[in-house]
C-alpha cells in the first residue's frame, strides 16, 4: 500500500489555488462498508487527499523547502459517499501563507457536485528535508503534474450497480482494543502504533509519523463504537452512525511507532436520529489529538437517501 | 507489510542487554489468517523481533564494525500469545560475543507476563569493510530514530 493519496495535479496557481484528482478504485486499501455490500472509499482519508494536494501546492511554492504537517482544521463537512469507480476532484485554496504556518480550505467533488469540504486547516511547516529527501519530493511532484490534463465526468454512479458486484471489502479496524464501556456517555479505546505498517513507507520517508487522518479514524470509531452500543441498548440496532460533520479537530504531537494511543471518549448529546460525541487522543496522560463530532444514526434506506441519492447521475440509473 | 519487528527501543546498555517494544495492532497484515478467530501474532514473528532487536544491539556494541546475521535458535519455550492492543517488550541480553559470532538469550513479556522465552540466538559476525561503516552507523542510527520517535 503507497499512502500517496493524489494522483494528479492539472491546475496550479503557484502558492494559491490548485486542483487535482484522486481516483478510487477497487484496489484502494482504505476501502469500508457501512452497511454491508456498500463498499466505500473512507471518508476520513478523503480529507487526506486535499490535505496532500494543499501539501504539494506548499512545497511547490516553497522550493521544496518546507512541508505542511496539520495541527487544526476547525470544520468537516460530508455530504456523500465514495465509490470504487469514482473520480474525486479535488482542490485546495490557500488563505494565508507566513513563514511558520499555511492557512487553506479544501473540498473534494464528484461529477462537479461537493461531497466533503474542510475550513480553516491550519499546517504547520515542517523543515521537508527532515521528513522526505527533498529530491524525491521533487521528482514525485514532477510525475503528478500535468498542467491543463481533462478529467473525464462519465463515470455512472448508483448503489444499485454496486450491489451486484459481490466484491469483498476486509473490514478496517481502526483501533485495537476497547478498555472501558460506560455506558450511555463513556468509552475509552486504544490503537497500538506500529512501525510495520505500510503508511509509514511514504508517511514519512525519513521519519515515520502517523497520518493525522488514521487518528481521526481512531477517534471516529472509538465514538461509533460508543454510539452503536447505546443504540443496540434502545432498541434501535438497525441504525449506524454515520459522520456527517466535525469541529475543532486539533493534533498537538506527533505519533510514532511505539506509541500507544489511548482514546477517551464522551457523548455530549442523544437522540434517535442523531448524536454529538468528542474524542480525546492521549499519549502517556497526554492529550495529543480531539475532536468534536456530529454522528447521523441512519438506517439503510436512509443511509443510501442521505449519502447517495443526491447525485443526480444515480438517479438517471435508477429511474 | 513492513518488516521492522520492533517499534522502540527503551533501554540499551552497549556490550550487554537491551529492552525494546513491539506494539501489536490490528491492522497488522500477518493477522489477516492467523487466526480468523483468535488473532494472535505469529510466534516466528516474535522471534524474528527478538532477533532484529539482538541483531541491532550487536552492532551498535560493536561501534558498527559488525553485522549480525542469526544462525541458530534454540531453547524455544512459548507460554503465552499476543494480540492486537498489546504491547509486547522485548528482552536481548548478551552471553558471549567475539570476533566471530555472538550469543544472546531472549525473552518477550505481556503486562509483566513472559509469554515466550528463546535459550540462545546464534550470529555469525560479519566485519563491515572501514570505508563503509559511517553508511551502516547513519543507518543504524536512523533505525534509532525510527523506533524511537523522538516522542517519548
Amino acid at each position: 500500500m503507497r499512502f500517496l493519496m493524489v494522483d494528479k495535479i492539472f491546475e496550479l496557481e503557484r502558492g494559491k489555488h490548485v486542483r487535482g484528482v484522486k481516483n478510487i478504485s477497487w484496489d484502494d486499501y482504505f476501502l469500508e462498508e457501512v452497511f454491508p455490500d456498500i463498499p466505500v472509499f473512507s471518508s476520513i482519508v478523503a480529507t487526506e487527499c486535499m490535505a496532500q494536494l494543499i501539501s504539494w501546492m506548499v512545497q511547490e511554492a516553497r522550493d521544496f523547502t518546507v512541508k505542511p504537517v496539520i495541527t487544526i482544521v476547525d470544520a468537516y463537512r460530508c455530504t456523500s459517499h465514495i465509490m470504487p469507480g469514482d473520480q474525486l476532484e479535488l482542490e485546495g485554496e490557500i488563505e494565508s501563507f507566513s513563514e511558520e504556518s499555511v492557512l487553506a480550505h479544501g473540498r473534494a467533488l464528484i461529477n462537479g457536485m461537493p461531497v466533503i469540504e474542510i475550513e480553516h486547516g491550519v499546517g504547520f511547516l515542517y523543515p521537508l528535508e527532515e521528513l522526505d529527501p527533498p529530491e524525491r519530493a521533487r521528482r514525485q511532484f514532477e510525475n503528478i503534474y500535468d498542467e491543463g490534463a481533462t478529467i473525464n465526468r462519465t463515470a455512472a454512479r448508483g448503489p444499485d450497480r454496486l450491489m451486484r458486484e459481490k466484491i469483498m471489502v476486509v473490514p478496517k479496524k481502526w483501533y485495537d482494543k476497547v478498555l472501558d464501556i460506560q455506558p450511555p456517555d463513556r468509552i475509552t479505546c486504544i490503537k497500538n502504533v506500529t512501525a510495520t505498517a505500510d503508511y509509514f513507507n511514504d508517511h514519512f520517508p525519513l521519519k515515520p509519523v502517523l497520518p493525522g487522518v488514521l487518528i481521526l479514524e481512531a477517534l471516529i470509531s472509538t465514538a461509533r463504537t460508543l454510539v452503536k452500543h447505546v443504540l443496540k441498548e434502545k432498541g434501535l440496532g438497525n441504525r449506524q452512525p454515520v459522520l456527517s460533520r466535525a469541529q475543532k479537530v486539533k493534533f498537538r504531537s506527533f505519533i510514532v511507532p511505539g506509541d500507544q494511543l489511548v482514546m477517551e471518549g464522551k457523548l455530549l448529546e442523544f437522540c434517535d436520529d442523531n448524536s454529538r460525541v468528542t474524542v480525546k487522543g492521549m499519549l502517556a496522560g497526554k492529550m495529543v489529538a480531539s475532536i468534536k463530532m456530529d454522528l447521523l444514526h441512519c438506517d439503510e434506506q436512509l443511509y443510501r437517501q442521505t449519502f447517495f441519492s443526491a447525485d443526480p447521475a444515480s438517479e438517471g440509473m435508477t429511474a | 507489510m513492513r518488516f521492522y519487528l520492533f517499534d522502540r527501543i527503551t533501554d540499551f546498555v552497549a556490550g550487554k542487554q537491551a529492552t525494546g517494544i513491539k506494539n501489536v495492532s490490528s491492522q497488522e497484515d500477518f493477522l489477516i489468517d492467523h487466526y480468523e478467530r483468535q488473532p494472535v501474532m505469529p510466534i516466528p514473528l516474535i522471534i524474528e523481533s527478538l532477533a532484529q532487536l539482538g541483531g541491532w544491539t550487536v552492532t551498535v556494541s560493536s561501534s558498527y564494525r559488525y553485522l549480525a546475521v542469526m544462525v541458530m535458535v534454540k531453547g524455544i519455550e512459548v507460554t503465552g500469545a499476543a494480540g492486537p492492543g498489546d504491547q509486547i517488550v522485548l528482552d536481548v541480553a548478551i552471553d558471549t560475543i567475539s570476533e566471530l559470532g555472538a550469543s544472546l538469550t531472549a525473552g518477550a513479556r505481556v503486562n509483566g507476563n513472559e509469554i515466550l522465552r528463546v535459550g540462545s540466538i546464534m550470529y555469525v559476525l560479519y566485519e563491515v569493510p572501514e570505508e563503509e561503516r559511517e553508511k551502516v552507523e547513519e543507518k543504524y542510527t536512523q533505525a534509532v530514530q525510527d523506533v524511537k520517535g523522538g516522542a517519548s
